[in-house]
């Protein structure tokens, strides 16, 4: 089969499972048992209770590890002897596979990643207290990881401010989970939700702004193909005919831009433009020289041409003047351009040299129709707009994009980023090419974290869900589970047998050991009496080497103390840097979304917009891009000026036509609301005026 | 002939300035054009200029101006009034009021003015 098909399949192949199938419709407790669960050790420790469990998961500091090796690293530096019973180490280990694949399959971008790990305690805390967690797609948790997969799987530091949104409501939606913790049950539902009406939110925001992009990009192309189409029509009749130059200059001017716009209004099948091309075709004709026919001769083929050459000139003016809608109320010009039409005519009626020329056709720009090679149609036909993609590039980082636009008469894809603005244009060739090399990978997004659990329990297409769901292999997973639980019985009661032999035993040596050390001991005490003074110096110098012992022990002990403090403090410094980053987003446009400012309930805004206005963690500035997104439509915009005298924010394009005026508190209201976005953060009309300065004075 | 609605006495003075006549967009093939002008004459709150290509009235703009060769560039936005075309230059008279605006240099523009006013009279 086709090569091309590769990505495509690489979906299908590793979770057969759709969205649809999920819920799916029983739990996994029985697979996960005994796909995972550690056999039981006779004679182990006790076990944890529940309670401890849920105190070490909350008390995870470190997120690198899974729950399973941070519980028991915490329980080890403790001196806690319990462990984790064997169904609660199942589930857990359970989890941590799917978390583990989940990473590796839907990979997301840091920080977010390392981010989103901060939830995985809570994951497993839910896991081995909520019964519905076992059934993949049931539970909130599950729903809320799909969900930010979705929602973030396009995003990348690199978008800026435009990102910083996503990262803002990611890290708000971690601390609600987790205060789970601390008895908020409805934590989890409330996090969820919030989450999914940002996603929703900021999804709809980037349609729409990759709704433009493709309008744009359709309207070029529409352009475009009439230009071509005007000028093919217009270069095979130059093909055919000769014409005066002027006439030249007229067909390649005016006409021509008349025809694009013919095509363009009514089309190409259009009786309009079926008129031009007549029209254009007789007035070639109509300038053909007439043949001069002999004195002695009365040619009625001549005649019958003659007559026709009246009829057309006196019909084309008016033909012509009809078709020139580039000139529109132009009637200066296309007096002119008639006039010159007529100037020839008179010339072909009284036999006057036309001066006709081969008129060079006109230029189009070289548009390349790459070959339709029937494995790059077959790949590009599998792939679907709206799909996103990880695009790898030589000398620069990776862009995740998405696919917006198939061109199939240019063979070109338009990808927009995650704020959906025009980010790459690939031809299919190109992007079939690095499919199949790799460099461009799908990034797929459906029941992410859902699908991994189920795959984590070895269900990954819709025959494992079938088995899953008959009776009979559970029954034999039952019986398989009663065999090993007989069988674990039946080794403990051995283990017991043998823990008391082995019990007697040590007691009977110990008692004759014992009895030896006593013996030794009396002996010991006679030879002391007999060499008292030698002992005693003995003594001493073994009392100082005991004591030297113990110092460089102690001193040891300081130094592996001192270094462990110092790892601690190392960590709690990056995690600190960490947070002090995400925090650092907060401090974003008219400082949005700081929950110090929403308990002002009039936060001051200062005077200058450079103090009161910030994106990027500095002012927003004069020439800065926004995006609103209260109207039908949405709206760019240039921050032109903040009027000190009015207190108004003045939004301009890039022509500097108002389009926007808002008062301070009309824009806080649209920034509260997350309908304004900083789209460019930075002018550069200062680099600007600068080069151009110094231009003017070399 | 444009008619004189300022409020403040206006200065002669003639030097460059720089107008964003089209700003740079936010993807990467809208470039800013940006023109060289001279001035004719300015006011704390206005500046008359000559620009070569017309300008639509109401359009709000950024403008560079150098008092005199080798001082800091002060940086202004401008509302487009008036823009007139002069028929034996072939170009435009544009007059601009500039707008008190926060992130630029009009408060040093203002005094630069006053001063100039105090040196002429």
């Amino acid at each position: 089969m086709v090569v091309f098909t590769r990505h495509d399949r690489l979906e299908v192949v590793l979770l057969k499972l759709t969205a649809a199938q999920f819920p799916l419709p029983r739990s996994l407790h029985a697979l996960v048992l005994d796909l995972y669960a550690p056999d039981i050790q006779a004679g182990a420790a006790q076990t944890m209770s529940q309670d401890e469990v849920l105190r070490y998961l909350k008390s995870i500091d470190s997120f690198e590890l899974s729950p399973l090796q941070a519980i028991r690293t915490q329980a080890e530096a403790m001196g806690d002897p319990a462990v984790l019973g064997g169904e609660q180490a199942a589930i857990l280990e359970w989890l941590n596979t799917a978390y583990n694949h989940w990473e590796q399959r839907f990979p997301i971008e840091e920080p977010l990643a390392s981010e989103l790990r901060k939830l995985l305690p809570l994951g497993a805390a839910l896991a081995i207290t909520d019964p519905d967690f076992l059934t993949p797609g049931a539970h909130s948790f599950h729903r809320l990881l799909d969900a930010l997969q979705a929602s973030v799987v396009g995003w990348q530091s690199r978008l800026g401010r435009a990102g910083q949104s996503m990262a803002q409501q990611l890290e708000a939606t971690i601390s609600t989970a987790r205060t789970w913790f601390d008895g908020n049950s409805d934590a989890l539902p409330t996090a969820c939700e919030e989450l999914i009406i940002t996603a929703q939110k900021n999804k709809s925001r980037a349609q729409r702004m990759a709704k433009r992009v493709v309008e744009a990009e359709q309207g070029r192309l529409k352009t475009a193909q009439a230009k071509t189409h005007a000028a093919q029509m217009i270069n095979q009749l130059l093909e055919k005919y000769q014409a005066p130059p002027d006439v030249g200059e007229f067909l390649k001017g005016p006409w021509y831009e008349s025809g694009q716009l013919i095509v363009l209004r009514f089309g190409a099948q259009s009786k309009e433009w079926a008129g031009m091309s007549a029209t254009s075709e007789a007035l070639l004709d109509s300038l053909q020289s007439e043949p001069r026919a002999a004195p002695d001769q009365t040619d009625k083929g001549s005649g019958s041409r003659r007559q026709q050459l009246f009829e057309a000139i006196t019909k084309l003016p008016r033909e012509i003047r009809r078709c020139l809608i580039s000139l529109q109320h132009h009637e200066h010009e296309i007096d002119n351009a008639i006039g010159v039409i007529e100037s020839a005519h008179m010339a072909v009626l009284r036999q006057q040299d036309l001066n006709l020329h081969s008129i060079e056709p006109i230029q189009l720009s070289s548009t390349t129709t790459a070959e339709e090679d029937p494995l790059v149609l077959e790949c590009i036909a599998a792939l679907a707009v709206g799909q996103w993609f990880l695009l790898s590039r030589k000398n620069s980082e990776p862009l995740r994009l998405q696919l917006v636009l198939k061109m199939a008469s240019e063979q070109q894809l338009l990808f927009t980023n995650h704020a959906g603005m025009k980010a790459a244009q690939e031809s299919y060739a190109y992007f079939a090419a690095s499919l199949k090399a790799g460099t461009s990978t799908p990034l797929p997004s459906e029941v992410s974290f859902s699908g991994s659990l189920a795959l984590a329990a070895k269900i990954s297409s819709e025959e494992d869900l079938e088995s899953l769901n008959s009776t009979a292999p559970l029954q034999a997973r039952q019986a398989h589970r009663a065999a090993i639980a007989e069988q674990r019985e039946s080794d403990r009661d051995t283990h017991e047998r043998e823990r008391e032999d082995q019990a007697r035993l040590h007691r009977e040596f110990d008692e004759a050991l014992a009895a030896k050390r006593e013996q030794e001991a009396r002996a010991a005490r006679q030879r002391e009496k007999e060499q008292e003074p030698v002992h005693e110096q003995q003594r001493q110098r073994d009392a100082a080497d005991q004591k030297q012992k113990e110092q460089d022990l102690r001193h040891q002990s300081e130094l592996e103390e001192t270094a462990r403090l110092m790892r601690e403090y190392e960590v709690a410094e990056q995690q600190r840097d960490r947070a002090e980053e995400l925090t650092g987003l907060d401090e974003g446009f008219l400082g949005a979304p700081q929950p110090e400012a929403k308990a002002d309930p009039a936060p001051d805004l200062t005077p200058t917009v450079a103090h009161s206005v910030k994106a990027n963690n500095g002012p927003l500035i004069m020439g800065a891009w926004l995006g609103f997104h209260d109207g039908e439509k949405p709206l760019m915009a240039k921050l032109a000026a903040h009027d000190k005298e009015n207190d108004n924010y003045i939004f301009v394009n890039r022509e500097g036509i108002k389009m926007r005026q808002l008062s301070k508190s009309e824009l806080r209201g649209l920034m509260d609301r997350g309908l304004v976005e900083v789209l460019e953060a930075h002018s550069n009309f200062k680099d600007e005026d600068t080069r151009a300065r110094n231009n003017h004075r070399v | 002939m444009l008619k004189d609605t300022r409020r403040h006495r206006r200065l002669s003075f003639v030097g460059t300035i720089f107008i964003e006549l089209l700003s740079s967009g936010i993807e990467e093939n809208q470039p800013s054009e940006v023109a060289l002008c001279k001035t004719i004459d300015i006011s704390p709150t206005g500046l008359l200029v000559w620009v070569n290509r017309e300008l639509t009235v109401g359009a709000i703009l950024q403008i560079g101006v150098e008092p005199s060769s080798g001082d800091n560039t002060l940086y202004l936005t401008g509302e487009v009034r008036r823009c007139q075309r002069d028929n034996n230059t072939q170009r435009w008279k544009v007059g601009f009021k500039l707008l008190n605006a926060s992130d630029s240099d009009i408060d040093t523009w203002q005094e630069l003015v006053a001063q100039l006013s105090r040196q002429s009279t």
